[in-house]
């Protein structure tokens, strides 16, 4: 006896569900112009899909970015302690930064400059 | 509430931890690095806090040394992935069994 | 800061020859000529023996660097590994990097630099100067694992070192920076002075000296931070290999020994107890899980974590009285030596059979080389511990130096499982000498001179060494 009360209101709950979904495809306004329903409505075109395939080439050069950036860290305590190590500090960072240009040479002798 | 070296140790040490926990339990390589990098931000905050706290440079110096090294090992790591990936177009380690028998 | 006269690059010399040497290979490929790989193997051999001759013979000593490196006995006995090491690969394993197609002037090059790491670290003064030797060391030779990057082996093997070594940098960094905010020192010897004056019972001096240990025991696979090593060594190549389990082993361990036995040794009680634990479970893990490995270079890892344990036994001698250093390094030469030599040699001799490093491909190999069966016996012997080898005067001096130091449980210990150890050892000589070669194995073809000259001095010098240890051990005992 009691389980007719469930069917009922499942029933019940199920026509509403259908009918704010009927009602609601019956009565909202739809898009006039398919631009309406993009991200950007006005402005830049869009093509093609989010998630794109980066080139392999970005990754050479940002590889070699890092390292070449981060590298450079050791430049700014040489400069700021400048007058202190005088020419021995001179030397040595000559020959930190002779060991970088031949990295670099190295990484152009092994075309990874070039665009692949 | 006056920050306190002890207030860096903890920030650090979650920030520690977090990096562990992600190196133990991720299964893609990107993520375990990434988690590397982590701890090793981690040890930079401590490096740098206790330096101020200790009155002396050394800490910060250690920290140029450290984040130089960090870049060289992200450089090598990237590549050592991306090599893994052309061969297999997936980044996951789960067929490599890290730190298991 | 540092001005000149603090300097001292002179006692330097060897560092900066061998990194010059690495340059110079690059430099030589980048502006030369393709065809000109032989300049590469005569500019490192150039450097690596000029760079031996200033170790043996040194212009200058002491502290460099304004205490940053220090030129000691301790350093000059690791240089010299290091550097035997070295002109061991160069001299031998020209052959087996043709046949395996691996880049020259890479290999070369990077196999310098990782020596210019691993000499930083066993002559480091300074924190800072251990994780920069190491590094180096490490992202070398995460390279050179990656140099077979055709075979699907040799980049998991690269994949695996790289997660596990950048890992375990991660422990010794926080380590160090715990123990640089407890002591506010970077120096070594300053950390040795303060914590003179300082309670050492405090937990960021503990936690600090724990999280290195566990940073300073992955590098040196030491169980339970051993899992890589049988996967790593058996993927990379087995020039790589033989490079990386002798010689970066041998630069970790000094650099072990150099930041726990005198910079923290007054906080012997807070690290003893995991040594001490760690060196018992790598002396049994290791060498039974050697017993069951079917190939010769896994064998040759599990057994070279096991020589991890062995060697923890002169490290735990050392801190309670610094003279038994002398035991470690000394065993670090012979271990050095004999490891190069099996994993060059086991390459050579498996390419001639199955090509997979198997221990079956050493059976009948006595009919076809017996000079070859003879190297090998001999190596083996030494690993074994068995006289009149150097191994045996090695592990000898390890666990007297256990026993002295109050470790009688760990001494039994190790000669137990060396008696298990020489089971896997004895059966690879039992197939060369009793067995016969797989039908159908292709002809023998002679191995290249150069490897046969060279593996035949080092087992000489294993004999040489066991018969008089004093050669080397006069150098070593000058800490």
């Amino acid at each position: 006896m009691n389980y007719l009360i469930v069917f009922l209101e499942l029933l019940l709950s199920m026509a509403l569900v259908v009918g704010a979904l009927a009602f609601s495809r019956l009565l909202a306004p739809r898009p006039a112009v398919q631009t309406e329903s993009r991200p950007y409505e006005c402005g830049a075109e869009l093509v093609g899909n989010a998630r794109v395939r980066f080139h392999a080439g970005y990754y050479l050069v940002a590889l070699l970015f890092l390292v070449f950036d981060v590298e450079a860290a050791f430049l700014y305590p040489w400069a700021m302690a400048q007058a202190q190590v005088g020419l021995v500090g001179l030397i040595e960072i000559v020959v930190f930064i002779s060991i970088l240009l031949l990295a670099l040479v190295y990484a152009w002798k092994k075309r990874v400059l070039e665009w692949l | 509430m006056v920050l306190g070296p002890n207030h860096f140790l903890l920030l650090a040490l979650v920030l520690f931890g977090i990096g562990v926990t992600g190196v133990l339990v991720r299964r893609n390589a990107l993520v375990i690095l990434m988690s590397v990098e982590l701890m090793l931000n981690a040890v930079n905050l401590l490096l740098v806090a206790f330096s101020h706290y200790n009155g002396n440079l050394a800490g910060q110096a250690f920290t140029f040394f450290t984040m130089t090294v960090a870049a060289a090992e992200v450089a090598v790591g990237l590549a050592i992935i991306v090599m893994l990936y052309r061969h297999r177009l997936d980044t996951s380690i789960e067929h490599i069994r890290l730190f298991r028998h | 800061m540092s001005d000149a006269s603090s300097l001292n690059l002179l006692s330097l010399l060897p560092e900066m020859l061998v990194a010059l040497a690495g340059l110079l290979v690059i430099l030589a490929n980048a502006v030369g000529r393709d065809s000109a790989d032989g300049a590469h193997r005569w500019i490192s051999l150039l450097g690596v023996l000029s760079a031996l001759w200033f170790t043996l013979n040194p212009l200058a000593t002491g502290a460099a660097m304004s205490g940053t490196a220090v030129h000691d006995g301790l350093a000059m006995a690791g240089n010299t590994v290091i550097l035997a090491v070295l002109l061991l690969l160069l001299l031998g394993g020209e052959s087996y990097l043709k046949s395996r197609r691996i880049p020259l002037a890479e290999y070369h090059s990077l196999s310098l630099f990782a020596a210019t790491g691993m000499m930083s670290l066993v002559s480091a003064g300074d924190l800072v100067t251990v994780f920069m030797g190491i590094e180096v060391l490490s992202i070398s030779l995460y390279c050179m694992a990656a140099l077979l990057n055709e075979e699907e082996g040799g980049r998991e093997a690269a994949l695996k070192y790289f997660l596990t070594g950048s890992f375990a940098s991660g422990f010794l960094l926080f380590g160090m920076a715990l123990v640089f905010g407890f002591t506010g020192t970077t120096n070594l010897d300053a950390i040795a002075h303060s914590l003179t004056s300082l309670d050492t019972d405090n937990w960021m001096l503990i936690g600090g000296a724990l999280l290195m240990l566990i940073g300073f025991l992955f590098k040196v696979s030491v169980a339970p931070f051993h899992n890589w090593a049988p996967d790593v060594y058996d993927g990379s190549p087995a020039i790589v290999t033989a490079f990386m389990s002798t010689a970066a082993k041998a630069a970790a361990f000094t650099g072990l020994a150099r930041v726990f036995v005198p910079a923290l040794g007054e906080a012997a009680d807070a690290w003893i107890p995991m040594l001490a634990l760690c060196a018992a479970l790598t002396m049994i893990l290791g060498n039974f899980s050697a017993l069951v490995q079917d190939s010769f270079k896994r064998m040759l890892a599990y057994s070279g974590v096991a020589h991890a344990g062995y060697l923890l036994l002169g490290i735990l001698a050392a801190s309670s009285d610094s003279a038994h250093m002398a035991s470690v390094l000394f065993y670090l030469l012979p271990y050095a030596l004999i490891n190069g030599v099996l994993f060059l040699v086991g390459a050579a001799i498996s390419r001639q059979r199955s090509g997979k490093n198997l221990l079956d491909d050493f059976k009948g190999l006595a009919a076809d080389s017996p000079l070859l069966a003879i190297l090998i016996t001999v190596c083996l012997l030494a690993l074994a511990g068995i006289p009149p080898t150097a191994g045996f005067v090695g592990k000898f001096y390890l666990f007297m130096g256990a026993v002295d130091a109050g470790h009688v449980g760990l001494a039994c210990l190790g000669i137990l499982t060396s008696v298990v150890s020489v089971y896997f050892y004895l059966r690879v000589i039992v197939y060369a000498w009793f067995h016969k070669a797989p039908a159908g194995s292709a002809p023998w073809t002679p191995l290249d001179g150069g490897l046969v000259l060279v593996t035949g001095l080092s087992a000489l010098l294993l004999l040489v060494l066991g018969v008089w240890p004093n050669l080397w051990l006069s150098i070593t005992a000058t800490i």
